[in-house]
């Protein structure tokens, strides 16, 4: 039951979008953290067959990504999908089914099943074209498991979803965990933190860490701070360090950052997290895209 | 045909009148589609479904085989006795006594819910055939059951 | 029958235990690629084949209803074909114009297969349809069959051509629209030519001869890229 990811590279034109990246992946829940432009979305694909790696392979206890067995053992569900119009949440599954090669019979009861359990059973035959972003969401979620798929990826599964659905969502994943790949890309932190039981960690297309959360948040141990400050200084040091949060206090700043060494004189340290962590990371790539 | 929820019913309750114990029925059912499915990605009436129950009477055999002796007591579910449960019982005592060619015919048509054909290709007999011991089983059961009918 | 029913009921066995989580957990026979290919038939819009329909009625009638004109049952047709062709393209093209691409890909009937049945279920009707008018115009009018199949296939495979081209360049809607523009023109040159203007007829044809090759070579060309690099284009799109 593996996932192999084997030093995947691909290019669009000169712009390096995944760089030699090699993992292997089992059974479980994987996170995959990255600023936008990281790789994410083009790793994920490429997991899916959708796009061909300029180098290195992937494939599934030995079956390549290229192969029809490969996709019957997939799941997936893009960022941005669309819907033919006129469909109903029930004929949409179906259509899914069927692409999935799924016989009308079991297509029926399977639908039936993951509406409900997305919670879109009495909008079943209610069209697409009236749900809102997190109904469409979650019906996305249902057709990426029509197939008891080996193999899930979710690309910003959350998005659009409210609070209480994402609870239900972490719930429905960290259950589903048990039995199958799941790699899921999020900028919430916090769906990370809760149910990923592996976190990777991409930038620039490389994927330079892979751990659980603390085995990953122990790269900025004892790198956060939190200072009181005049606004002068506080100035002075959000050019210096990626601020992670800063709120006014009669008069001063209070200012979490994260620094290798002691920022000011009166600085504390705090314990990491991972939107700490994110920060860290993905401050200098964010600079360097409003920098372009 | 693919109703296997029907079908798994039907291979279940085959295997426990052979083996008369649930636990190691239902094992063989699965083994049985599991068998199948290795080879081929479809059930289609006729030749598929006795080819199912070849399967399943096989593994049947080598359970018998591993087992070197068979429990004398049956798993049936236990019933109030009423006049229906004395008429199951007596039946399953006169089926005892067919002889086994005749035997497996009542089991494959009425147990196991096979059409004449699947029958015919299961025993690998002709359509003839099974009509022929077919009526010739029943007559014989209705016989042995003379009283209790 | 009571023995009958003695039997049947007499060896009902205790309830299996495991039963729904095995039948769930097995790999319960998947569609062929030919049930596939049926099972799209229906998701093919009904104005497709409603119009096919008509067309085929209008190439009939008008050999009954119109006094034999040589030219004259040859435009009515091409005023037509040209919109089976656009029907057929923005037919083919429609993961792409509703954003269900990338879905669609991750399947086990991926999108070349996908769009590979749909082809097969429209060309057998356009080669039906076409083949019948063809024949039909051969038979009945002073044309003869290779000239007929000649000015029904160019119009014809010129918006294939045109369409799929538009559709992979230019993203969703409105790529339809443009091609709906381009499927106009092509139309009313068609009915200029043949109806009105009495051009040389060796310059139409030939005319014809290099528009409907360029059809079936800008056809084969979009066809060949949706079926294996298409793949690339992915995610540029929405």
């Amino acid at each position: 039951m593996e996932l192999k990811i084997d030093r995947v590279t691909k290019k669009y034109g000169s712009k390096i979008a995944c760089d030699r990246i090699s993992t292997t992946l089992h059974n479980g829940v994987y996170g995959l953290l990255g600023a936008n432009g990281a790789g994410k979305t083009t790793l994920m694909r490429m997991m899916c067959g959708l796009s061909k790696p300029a180098s290195g392979n992937i494939s599934y206890n030995g079956i390549d990504v290229s192969q029809e067995e490969y996709r019957d053992m997939l799941g997936y569900l893009p960022q941005n999908f669309g819907y033919y119009p006129e469909f109903t949440a029930q004929d949409f599954m179906m259509y899914i089914s069927a692409l999935k090669g799924i016989p009308k019979s079991r297509a029926k009861a399977k639908t039936a099943e993951l509406l409900e359990m997305v919670s879109l059973k009495n909008e079943a035959r209610k069209k697409i074209k009236t749900f809102s972003g997190g109904m469409k969401q979650r019906l996305g979620i249902a057709q990426a498991m029509l197939n008891d798929p080996q193999i899930l990826i979710l690309d910003e599964p959350t998005a659009g979803l409210d609070p209480k659905e994402r609870v239900k969502f972490r719930n429905l994943i960290s259950r589903m965990g048990a039995d199958r790949i799941i790699l899921l890309s999020t900028h919430i932190v916090s769906d990370i933190e809760h149910i990923a039981n592996t976190i990777l960690v991409m930038r620039s297309g490389q994927l330079i860490h892979e751990g659980s959360l603390d085995e990953i948040i122990s790269v900025i141990d004892g790198k956060v701070w939190e200072c009181i400050v005049s606004s002068k200084t506080a100035d002075e040091l959000s050019l210096k360090y990626p601020i992670i949060n800063t709120r006014n206090e009669n008069g001063s700043v209070f200012l979490r950052l994260v620094s290798d060494e002691k920022p000011c004189e009166n600085a504390e340290n705090a314990q990491a997290t991972l939107e700490d962590l994110y920060l860290y990371y993905f401050n200098e790539e964010t600079a360097e895209d409003q920098a372009i | 045909m693919n109703d296997l929820a029907g079908i798994y019913d039907k291979i279940y309750r085959y295997c426990f009148y052979k083996v008369r114990n649930s636990v190691a029925a239902e094992d063989i059912t699965q083994e049985t589609f599991l068998k199948f499915f290795g080879q081929q990605s479809k059930i289609r009436r006729g030749e598929d479904m006795a080819y199912l129950y070849t399967i399943a009477k096989n593994l049947c055999v080598d359970y018998f085989r591993r087992k070197q002796t068979l429990e004398l007591t049956d798993d049936y579910p236990v019933e109030d006795f009423t006049e229906q449960s004395d008429i199951k019982a007596a039946v399953r005592n006169a089926l005892e006594k067919l002889d086994e060619r005749r035997r497996e015919i009542i089991a494959l048509r009425y147990i196991g819910g096979l059409s004449v054909n699947e029958t015919a290709f299961a025993a690998g007999i002709s359509r003839f055939a099974v009509y022929r011991l077919e009526r010739v089983a029943l007559k014989e059961l209705k016989k042995l059951m003379e009283g209790v009918l | 029958m009571k023995i009958e029913k003695a039997l049947r009921s007499a060896f009902t066995p205790p309830e299996p235990r495991n039963k729904d989580k095995f039948i769930d957990s097995m790999r319960y026979p998947k569609l062929s690629y030919s049930e596939f290919v049926l099972s799209q038939i229906c998701y093919i819009r009904k104005r497709v084949w409603l119009f096919s329909a008509a067309v085929l009625l209008v190439a009939i009638s008008a050999v009954y209803v119109i006094p034999q004109n040589e030219m004259y049952i040859v435009w009515v047709a091409s005023a037509l074909i040209p919109f089976l062709a656009l029907m057929t393209a923005t037919e083919i093209s429609r993961s792409d114009i509703f954003g269900m691409s990338e879905i669609e890909a991750g399947c086990r009937y991926s999108l070349p297969q996908l769009i590979g049945a749909r082809m097969i279920i429209l060309g057998v009707c356009n080669f039906t349809v076409i083949s019948a008018i063809v024949v039909i115009f051969g038979f009945f009018s002073p044309l003869g069959i290779m000239k007929a199949a000649l000015y029904i296939l160019t119009p014809y495979m010129t918006v294939n051509g045109i369409s799929l081209l538009v559709l992979d360049k230019v993203i969703g809607l409105e790529g339809v629209y443009i091609s709906v523009a381009a499927t106009i023109g092509v139309s009313l040159a068609g009915v200029f030519i043949f109806g009105r203007v009495p051009f040389d007829m060796r310059f139409v044809n030939a005319l014809c001869t290099v528009l409907c090759a360029g059809g079936v070579i800008m056809t084969v060309i979009q066809i060949e890229k949706i079926m294996s690099g298409r793949n690339e284009c992915y995610g540029i799109k929405n």
